[in-house]
């Protein structure tokens, strides 16, 4: 899809390429492995295009589970300074970038719920209530259509438990515990149904073990 | 713990939900469970892809501002294998709070951490090892991570980062109490607020970063303006050189309204 112009005063790197938030190009391009190499020895162009194939999947996470927008946007700015800063630490063979980056992302916005958690006393039950309209509500206009519908078709998979324990330990931050308070189930029972859930999505999604 | 609990952890610890008390016992645990490590790289894989769900487009503003930032922040020079002769430690590989030994301690399901760097500092030389010794100490004094959770450690937190900087500096408010200690390696500031006055409910205390005149909003106090002491890192950016605090109305403002009534430099 073409990005859409920028209207509001394009940064110096605009003159090399459209300012966009969309991204210009399949991720699937340049592996994100060799972009995060390229970014450890200091390449911008590279960070780039980790920021194009990434921003959509990092602001959305920060944004769904801090809920806030600007908050969101202050989340994902850290987590690409961070990419940014310890790129050289990246290791391949440990696990994908795509593990490594929305891994950040998910500490860091859990992070920031839990440090403003003491002055909102987030409501829980408001939460839960969301989190099962939220995995219904797409975004169009991301780069990972494709694997976004494969993630909705096995989420459908699971057992109502199972996606409801795997989303509220996801998609809002909670730990097993908070989860298994929310459900009131004893806490094994969680942990169980978390594995259980994170086997079938894998399978289904046919990650390699 | 009993083991058969801590090979069911894998699930909740790939989601990020295992509390940090117990991931200890998870990562010690998977040193020696080799299908559990296995599991749990599967599972990250997995739940990485839960993100696409999730994907939403991020206002512009996002991309200038990282790229604003980027093209003045420097990069962390890749982690080291310390010495042959440095003494092995023993297996307490999860310890979170040992900045110094953390780069010579790949987390547990991580063991060969440092790849890239191994091979090359694996070739011969006295002196270049030497020069690895002081890097990876520097390292890890600086950058102290925390590998408890993470893969590939990604997981120090600013507030980590400037606690175990080593070129922290702490300065005091101009008048006032509290403290302020600031980590230009990090980027990011630590203030401690303290002593300032409860603020009715429809006011609060709003911090700020000051380049100069130019204010940036940090975040909103809560806690100070409910009376209490309050803690927060937040991130700097080039050119700032001060923090603030200023009375707003509930929920803060866009821009400060003076007077300032808490004011403490970054740096000394």
């Amino acid at each position: 899809m073409p990005p859409p112009p920028d209207s509001s005063g394009p940064p110096p790197q605009a003159a090399r390429r459209p300012l966009s938030a969309v991204p210009d190009a399949p991720p699937e391009q340049v592996r994100p492995e060799e972009l995060m190499r390229l970014t450890a020895l200091g390449q911008e162009a590279a960070f780039e295009k980790l920021y194009d194939a990434f921003a959509a999947r990092v602001f959305g996470l920060a944004r769904r589970i801090v809920r806030d927008p600007s908050q969101a946007e202050e989340v994902a700015q850290e987590v690409f300074l961070e990419i940014w800063r310890r790129a050289s630490r990246f290791d391949a063979g440990k696990g994908s970038a795509t593990s490594w980056i929305m891994t950040l992302t998910h500490a860091r916005s859990v992070d920031r719920v839990r440090s403003a958690q003491a002055a909102t006393d987030r409501d829980l039950k408001v939460a839960q209530a969301s989190t099962e309209r939220d995995v219904d509500s797409v975004v169009e206009a991301v780069e990972s259509a494709f694997e976004r519908k494969a993630v909705q078709r096995c989420l459908g998979t699971l057992t109502e438990l199972q996606r409801e324990s795997i989303t509220l330990a996801y998609y809002s931050g909670y730990t097993y515990r908070e989860v298994a308070e929310l459900l009131t189930a004893p806490l094994p029972t969680i942990k169980t149904r978390l594995r259980d859930g994170l086997i079938r999505l894998r399978d289904c999604l046919g990650v390699a073990t | 713990m009993s083991t058969a609990d801590l090979h069911l952890d894998t699930g909740a610890m790939a989601l990020g939900a295992l509390p940090d008390d117990e991931s200890e016992a998870v990562q010690a645990h998977l040193q020696t469970c080799e299908s559990c490590t296995a599991e749990l790289a599967g599972f990250r894989e997995t739940v990485a892809m839960l993100a696409a769900v999730s994907a939403e487009v991020p206002p512009t503003s996002l991309r200038r501002a990282v790229m604003a930032r980027i093209a003045v922040t420097p990069q962390l020079p890749p982690l080291m294998v310390p010495p042959v002769s440095q003494p092995e430690r023993p297996a307490d590989l999860t310890a979170p709070a040992a900045p110094a030994e953390a780069p010579a301690e790949p987390p547990a399901d991580l063991p060969d951490n440092v790849v890239p760097l191994r091979r090359w500092y694996r070739r011969p030389g006295a002196l270049v090892a030497a020069a690895v010794a002081a890097l990876v100490l520097g390292a890890g004094a600086v950058f102290g991570i925390n590998q408890a959770n993470q893969s590939n450690e990604v997981a120090q937190t600013p507030e980590q980062c400037v606690a175990q900087a080593a070129d922290k500096q702490t300065t005091s408010p101009v008048d006032g109490q509290g403290s302020v200690v600031y980590a230009p390696s990090c980027a990011a500031v630590t203030i401690d607020v303290t002593g300032l006055p409860d603020l009715p409910d429809d006011q609060t205390y709003q911090l700020w970063a000051l380049a100069g005149e130019q204010p940036r909003s940090l975040d909103v106090l809560p806690d100070a303006s409910a009376g209490q002491p309050q803690l927060v890192t937040k991130s700097t950016q080039p050119g700032e050189n001060a923090v603030a605090i200023t009375v707003e109305p509930a929920g803060g403002s866009a821009a400060p309204t003076l007077p300032i009534i808490w004011q403490a430099k970054l740096g000394a």
